[in-house]
């Protein structure tokens, strides 16, 4: 009688034990996840907000010379491009990530050349609204950069917690699934490519 | 052998200046390290003395009105080979150092680099409203002039001072003071660790004191008291941490203790229940060596009475005062005290040295004594005479601060000069 009691209290213990360590495991899982939701909506944010911008930008220079041209129009159709694709938060793939990213890469490029392009304009450089913008525009690249590095730092220190043993248990059991990366673009545009084909010739 | 030299000397050269290229974020020098009231990193002094105590004096302001820090690194070079430009630059400057309180992120950082003709206002997350980008550009294309023109000090200066304007209107402290959020604890781990240690003590005292009572086979009573003293004193010191288990068992523990000394004895002879004699009574049923065990509080007895046969039944127990005595070679009583020690011979680094502990029996005054060898001295391996040498760095070490840890989203704007 009394042995049994000692067991079923120590067996009741021992659950006990692994519930709340499990409880705890779940709970760093459910914080990091949230804390990756955070920085994907900071993500958002920063690309809504260049968005705008450039929808600011579109209105300012209408009936401009800079208007008529090919970096205005680039600017355009790569916008258009960037605003159809959307991307839900607790359900990025890779190839969505990759998608979304390639389209607002086009806009970021797009709006680089534009940028330079300014300097043959002296009527532009001459009007303050349009050259806000721009900085605005510029600041706005910034701080995606920024944005993107911080959702690669928290998919990372999330994916390796949920990852590891014996984590990757729990994980799997409620359904925590690992999150893309954002791709080093920024780098591989710096760097100037070279065609390799080109230079046998 | 001038050709190996030549090499040599172009080898250092190379490295001098390939480690001289400019700085990183952990080769800058932090001015908080030093000083807790400086803002001014001026490592290749750009800037004059006085120019940076102007601006010290313009930080100190703003951190003390409110929760704003300005720092202002000015360096030769920033390392390219690290740094695309001045912005990844001062990113992961202003994250790394954390400049600004952290839970509003009211951070400014203004940076300058010769060699790239770098100026930039960088500011933290909180600052964005405030000090919106177009803002930081106005002021910097205001004040560029001076630095095209050299004139470092006045340019820096005047950018700051620009900036503390802004941040010192009404409207700007008054957002700047507006509600700050009481930060959420992070109780739940306490928590976790708390019910952890809980049910781990539950189960040390259940295992060594409730189950040692519960168990048939231990029927010595004199045992089973002494042994659940510690148990006892244990749950009701944890009382105070765990109160709902460990009281239950402190009680309970108490309880059956008292009840075990009180619970009536059989008597061996006609197997009808004992009397127990009261503490004062007890004495007449007790040996002169008993009395004095009991008077000087080695062993406490308890004494039973058969109602029947009188035949009297002693129980020795544990006195409060056990631990003082030890028995006596002479009388057997548990009465021996320890009344004197005297050193024969001190212990050396290398020999042993010896002491004389002298016992006297508090019943039978038998005077008994020992010899116990000392272990010998052991060289201790800093000398305590040099303790004051520390204090020095320490006392440098408190009048260094740190940033508040606030981090930026990459707000700020930055140009050519």
């Amino acid at each position: 009688m009394k042995k049994n009691t000692l067991i079923w209290v120590v067996v009741i213990a021992a659950i006990a034990l692994i519930a709340v360590w499990m409880v705890g495991r779940y709970n760093v899982m459910v914080t990091e996840e949230e804390n990756v939701e955070t920085a994907w909506g900071q993500v958002e944010n920063q690309y809504q907000r260049r968005t705008d911008l450039v929808n600011q930008l579109v209105g300012a220079t209408e009936g401009m010379a800079i208007y008529e041209t090919q970096y205005m129009t680039d600017v355009i159709s790569a916008r258009a491009k960037a605003t159809q694709i959307t991307v839900d938060p607790s359900n990025i793939t890779p190839e969505q990530l990759q998608q979304f990213q390639a389209a607002q890469g086009e806009l970021s490029q797009a709006l680089g050349r534009l940028l330079v392009s300014v300097e043959q304009y002296p009527e532009l450089k001459g009007d303050q609204h349009f050259m806000k913008l721009m900085t605005e525009i510029e600041g706005s690249e910034n701080r995606l950069a920024v944005a993107r590095n911080t959702f690669n730092e928290q998919a990372r220190v999330y994916n390796t917690y949920i990852r590891k043993f014996p984590n990757n248990i729990i994980a799997g059991m409620f359904g925590f699934d690992k999150r893309p990366y954002f791709e080093a673009e920024e780098g591989a545009k710096k760097a100037p490519t070279v065609d390799f084909k080109s230079l046998k010739h | 052998m001038r050709k190996e030299l030549l090499l040599f000397v172009f080898c250092v050269t190379l490295c001098l200046t390939a480690r001289g290229a400019g700085y990183t974020v952990s080769t800058l020098p932090d001015p908080k390290v030093d000083c807790a009231d400086c803002y001014v990193s001026n490592p290749d002094g750009v800037l004059s003395a006085s120019a940076v105590d102007y601006i010290n004096s313009l930080s100190q302001s703003l951190k003390k009105t409110s929760d704003v820090e300005m720092a202002v690194v000015v360096i030769d070079a920033f390392d390219e080979y690290v740094y695309a430009d001045a912005f990844s630059f001062c990113q992961d400057l202003f994250n790394t150092w954390g400049i600004g309180g952290a839970e509003h992120n009211t951070g400014v950082l203004v940076f300058m680099a010769l060699q790239s003709r770098d100026v930039r206002i960088h500011t933290g997350g909180g600052m964005e409203g405030l000090l919106p980008d177009i803002k930081c550009d106005e002021i910097l294309d205001y004040r560029s002039t001076y630095l095209s023109a050299g004139d470092y000090d006045e340019g820096i200066s005047a950018i700051c001072n620009d900036i503390t304007n802004v941040l010192t209107t009404d409207e700007a402290q008054a957002e700047l003071l507006l509600g700050y959020k009481p930060k959420s604890t992070e109780a739940t781990k306490d928590l976790t660790i708390y019910l952890i240690a809980a049910i781990l003590a539950f189960l040390l005292i259940y295992l060594f004191g409730y189950k040692k009572w519960n168990d048939k086979k231990n029927v010595n009573k004199q045992a089973l008291i002494n042994s659940t003293a510690p148990v006892q004193t244990a749950s009701g010191c944890l009382t105070l941490f765990f109160p709902i288990p460990m009281l239950f068992f402190f009680l309970y523990f108490k309880r059956k203790r008292r009840n075990i000394r009180t619970e009536p004895v059989e008597c061996e002879q006609c197997k009808s229940k004992m009397r127990r004699i009261s503490s004062i009574d007890r004495f007449v049923y007790l040996n002169p060596k008993q009395r004095t065990e009991t008077k000087i509080e080695a062993i406490d007895y308890d004494v039973w009475v058969c109602q029947t046969c009188g035949k009297v039944h002693t129980e020795p127990l544990e006195g409060r005062r056990y631990r003082d005595f030890s028995q006596c070679s002479v009388c057997g009583a548990m009465a021996n005290k320890l009344t004197g020690t005297t050193i024969l011979s001190n212990s050396t680094y290398t020999t042993h040295g010896k002491k004389k502990l002298t016992y006297t029996c508090q019943y039978c005054q038998s005077v008994t004594t020992s010899v116990i060898t000392l272990p010998l001295l052991v060289r201790s391996s800093s000398s305590s005479s040099g303790s004051g040498s520390g204090s020095g760095r320490s006392g440098r070490g408190s009048s260094g601060g740190s940033w508040g840890g606030g981090s930026s989203f990459g707000g700020g704007a930055g140009r050519k000069f």
